[in-house]
């Protein structure tokens, strides 16, 4: 049995927290929950190639509520070491083992108190006409519940001639059911936002994974590469529209048969050689000059097709080298902040793409017309946010993200030095890509974790990782 | 089984059930809301946070934001909100509109818990409870109706009222509700104004009283054209004797209930609840306020000349800009009051043809303190036309700032008039605020068309 109890901030939601703070909460006790686990498990081992594993755990949380408080995640997986029965006879195949595994996993991942109806304290602070209130904050939901996965996942290994050369192919799928979302309710409900399990989602995925050490002896180089794919997919969401789930910079969405997060915006198709006005593409996919809220669509998600990495290592006497490189492919950006940097012109500092702007009748260009009034784009008055699929670009890249050189310095045997050891790290030295920004490689600064998967690849003048150089001397006494 | 086998089952079943506790964790310093009402004191509580909603609503937001769909203001100066209700093309993402719509649900909601929840106080006097649950339809009201005017063609906009309204909620719940037709909820405003009308306390502090009631009924009236209801309702507050016609011309006074406030929201020294109408409409807080009154306003205004006192109320020049809240830091706001009764009444008897002399008398004493007594005054043979006239250009300029003059439009627009408001149709498709955003979450839901006024 494990039981583990934690005190924190009363939300993990920006959300929720904001919500709150519109209506005067004071809210200074700390939050606390706690998790009990009941958990077995049963390894079978036979003749070291047959492996079994069976678990079975039930896990409480203080999160939900007496009817829905516990979950039964069961799992099981085998594993085979091929090579190692006695008919297995291969020159080149030096280990070969296949193993797969199922199960049901549970996740809790929401406000401490997000099932309680709560009111303000009695001592909120806050009067009308010198008379104390009292208000509600936040419904109840007492029929919050585990969000559960089912797992299903399979991989091979191998070794190839005494294990110069391994690799693994490994597949994954995983369904969650229930999966709990901080959802927008009607506001005529007298709330605006509230946690419940709402949506379904799918998440699949295939990776492999090769090591090989391509010399050995005085120069030792090895070679790391892995590439995988992941598909993620919005099965259900209920009643709820693509509206019910936002987060992050507000361009993203949640869209049945899209990944979590797609960009969920009106379609850009090209500006009007002649008026040097913004053309959209409407619902029926016809060209129009009217921007409306009500023809946003999925235009693209920041799902790459492939990610993945490429390490090398050599080492030679006292002297070693590495380098990584890591890769996306197929991912999109949308680049939020361009709709006001290369949109209307307002306060905001424009960018240098700018210049390239419909300036006369017979102009081919990429931005339309400058103008200081939102309406000439056909946004609405006061909205001056052209949230258009002109600024989502191909995010693929190739980055060097690490290189090392190290020199381990040679030590006298009664030296009261261990080691010692000098070395230069280089960190994103460069990267290759089309994203016309800052970094192709978006690293979400928002704090909520809604937020954060809400906007996967959108950037809104997010800070560029830095390239940094590092010179290290260390030394173990 | 042996003995030894049950007590262990026994055991373990038992260090199950204890170990439950460990789950048990409640929020600190919030109430859980099955214990938040326990007391009559709590009941009042959660009322007093209607009227606080109520403050944040009428506290200028409402009122700034209905003059910006009406004649009476000029473009604003730079506000995104300000300007896409002023260019009528609000849309769920605007905040001001999403804003407004949430507060008034806000308060719907908090009214219905407190009529759905009398059985939990077991100490309530049978006066209290019917006191509360007045109060917390009469606010009820106001939010559906202040709503309704908002977020819907008006009343009469077709003849059996069968257009789309608001949702409609009279119990607490979080289903999502579609809109209900604008008859429907004129039908349950007028239900709830008329159980508060007979059970709310003819005083009740800074709070809802008969005569407020009383008032709003002849304001919804008198949208609906039920003049007859309207002129009685207005003639009981009237004649209620509590309130009377201030001497001077300022109803927006600080540390002072004005006479005539029949209902109003309260700022107090340390509890600024005015603050929209200083920071966005005072002259004199910066050279290029927010909002000021329209070049149209401001030619109306300049048609009665100098004499007229409510003509120091604007300014002249490229941008007529708005004098009425100079100098005040923060004041108590009249929401309803008795010059409105005044006219609401002439207008109606005029509309009736009956009881002109009175329609006169409401006429010229609101003259009277504009241009002095026994100045401008409308004569006694007046015409119900010429009455009609007289009290709708009291009723604009009286009432500049406060938000009722687009709903006058909107009503004679619905019965047949050829009304334009800045050269759009009276109901033209973006004069009607678009819903909140949160209330697309939810499949079905009808929105208002948008734009279609530029």
């Amino acid at each position: 049995m494990f039981y583990g109890q934690v005190d924190g901030p009363i939300f993990e939601s920006d959300s929720l927290a904001q919500d709150a703070d519109s209506v005067n909460t004071r809210r200074n006790t700390p939050s606390q929950h706690s998790f009990l686990s009941y958990f077995g498990r049963i390894n079978y081992s036979l003749k070291d190639r047959y492996f079994f594993q069976v678990t079975a755990r039930v896990d409480g949380s203080s999160r939900f509520g007496r009817d829905n408080r516990y979950g039964f995640f069961p799992s099981i997986s085998a594993g085979w070491v091929v090579s190692d029965e006695d008919w297995f006879q291969s020159p080149s195949i030096s280990f070969l083992k296949v193993r797969s595994s199922m199960g049901l996993t549970g996740n809790a991942a929401l406000p401490d108190y997000a099932r309680f109806g709560t009111y303000s304290a009695a001592d909120n602070g806050t009067t009308y006409a010198g008379d104390s209130i009292l208000y509600p904050l936040q419904p109840e939901n007492p029929t919050l519940r585990w969000e559960t996965s089912r797992t299903v996942d399979a991989s091979i290994e191998m070794g190839l001639w005494s294990d110069r050369l391994t690799f693994e192919l490994a597949g994954y799928h995983k369904y969650s059911t229930d999966v709990l979302m901080n959802v927008s309710t009607p506001a005529s409900t007298g709330f605006t936002n509230f946690w419940d399990n709402v949506g379904t989602i799918l998440n699949r995925g295939v990776e492999l994974s090769i090591k090989s050490r391509n010399t050995v002896g005085a120069v030792q180089w090895t070679t790391d590469f892995n590439v995988a794919r992941n598909y993620n997919e919005l099965v259900n969401i209920g009643d709820y529209t693509p509206d019910a789930v936002s987060g992050g910079t507000n361009d993203s969405r949640v869209i049945v048969g899209r990944p979590v997060g797609s960009f969920y915006l009106v379609e850009h198709s090209h500006v009007d050689s002649e008026s040097g006005l913004p053309v959209y593409i409407d619902l029926d996919g016809n060209e129009t000059y009217d921007y409306n809220n009500d023809i946003r669509k999925y235009v693209g998600d920041g799902l790459p097709e492939f990610i993945g990495g490429l390490n090398n290592t050599v080492k030679y006497k006292n002297w070693d080298l590495s380098a990584l490189a890591t890769f996306s492919v197929g991912a999109k950006i949308f680049d939020s902040s361009a709709k006001r940097q290369l949109g209307v012109v307002s306060g905001w500092n424009m960018r240098t793409e700018k210049l390239d702007r419909w300036r006369q009748p017979g102009d081919e260009a990429t931005y339309p017309r400058l103008t200081l009034d939102e309406t000439t784009y056909s946004l609405p008055s006061g909205f001056p946010w052209w949230n258009t699929s002109l600024f989502i670009y191909d995010a693929s890249y190739l980055r060097l993200r690490n290189l090392t050189i190290g020199y381990n310095i040679p030590l006298d045997p009664g030296s009261t030095l261990q080691n010692c050891r000098v070395s230069i790290n280089a960190t994103n030295l460069f990267t290759v890509t089309n994203f016309p920004g800052l970094d192709p490689e978006v690293v979400r600064d928002f704090e909520n974790a809604q937020d954060r998967n809400m906007s996967p690849n959108v950037t809104y003048l997010t800070p560029p990782q830095e390239r940094a150089f590092t010179l290290s001397v260390s030394t173990n006494f | 089984m042996n003995i030894k086998t049950i007590f262990i089952a026994a055991g373990f079943a038992l260090g199950l059930a204890s170990c439950d506790r460990l789950l048990e964790f409640e929020p600190g310093d919030v109430i859980l809301a099955e214990d938040a009402i326990q007391s009559p004191e709590d009941l009042q509580r959660l009322l007093v946070s209607n009227y606080d909603i109520l403050a944040n609503l009428y506290g200028g937001r409402v009122q700034i934001v209905n003059e910006l769909r009406g004649p009476n203001f000029g473009i604003p100066d730079n506000s995104l909100d300000f300007t896409a209700v002023y260019n009528r093309e609000t849309t769920f993402f605007t905040g001001i509109n999403g804003g407004i719509y949430t507060d008034f649900y806000y308060a719907i909601y908090r009214s219905n818990v407190v009529i759905d929840n009398f059985e939990l106080v077991t100490e309530l006097t049978e006066n209290d409870r019917t006191r509360l649950e007045a109060e917390a339809r009469f606010i009820r009201a106001l939010c559906h109706w202040g709503a309704v005017k908002m977020y819907a063609k008006p009343y009469g906009y077709t003849a059996a009222n069968d257009h789309p309204g608001v949702p409609l909620r009279t119990a607490p719940s979080q289903d999502p509700l579609p809109r209900a037709s604008v008859g429907e909820v004129y039908t349950q405003v007028l239900l709830d104004l008329e159980y508060a009308a007979n059970n709310l306390p003819e005083t009740n502090g800074p709070y809802a009283t008969k005569s407020a009631a009383q008032a709003y009924l002849a304001q919804i009236h008198f949208l609906m054209e039920d003049f007859q209801e309207a002129a009685d309702y207005s003639a009981s507050v009237i004649n209620s004797g509590f309130y009377v016609l201030d001497d001077d011309l300022d109803r927006f006074e600080t540390d002072i209930i004005n006479p005539e406030t029949i209902f109003g929201i309260v700022s107090q020294p340390n509890d600024f609840r005015s603050s929209w109408f200083r920071d966005n409409l005072r002259s004199d807080n910066t050279s290029n306020p927010q909002l000021a009154f329209s070049e149209d306003f401001a030619f109306f205004m300049s048609l009665s000349g100098a004499a007229d006192g409510r003509s120091v109320w604007y300014t002249s020049g490229s941008r007529a800009l708005i004098n009425r809240f100079n100098e005040k830091e923060y004041f108590n706001i009249p929401l309803a009051h008795l010059t409105l009764m005044h006219l609401i009444r002439a207008e109606s008897l005029g509309e009736l043809n009956q009881n002109l002399n009175v329609a006169i008398q409401d006429i010229n004493a609101i003259r009277a303190r504009a241009y002095g007594a026994g100045n401008n005054e409308l004569p006694e043979g007046a015409t119900n036309d010429e009455i009609i006239e007289a009290a709708r250009d009291e009723f604009r300029k009286e009432t500049a700032c406060e938000g009722f003059w687009v709903d006058q439009l909107l009503r004679r627009g619905a019965s047949g008039e050829a009304i334009t408001i800045r050269g759009a149709p009276w109901d033209c498709p973006g004069m009607f605020l678009q819903f909140s955003n949160s209330e697309t979450t939810v499949q079905g839901f009808e929105l208002n068309e948008e734009g279609g006024c530029l």
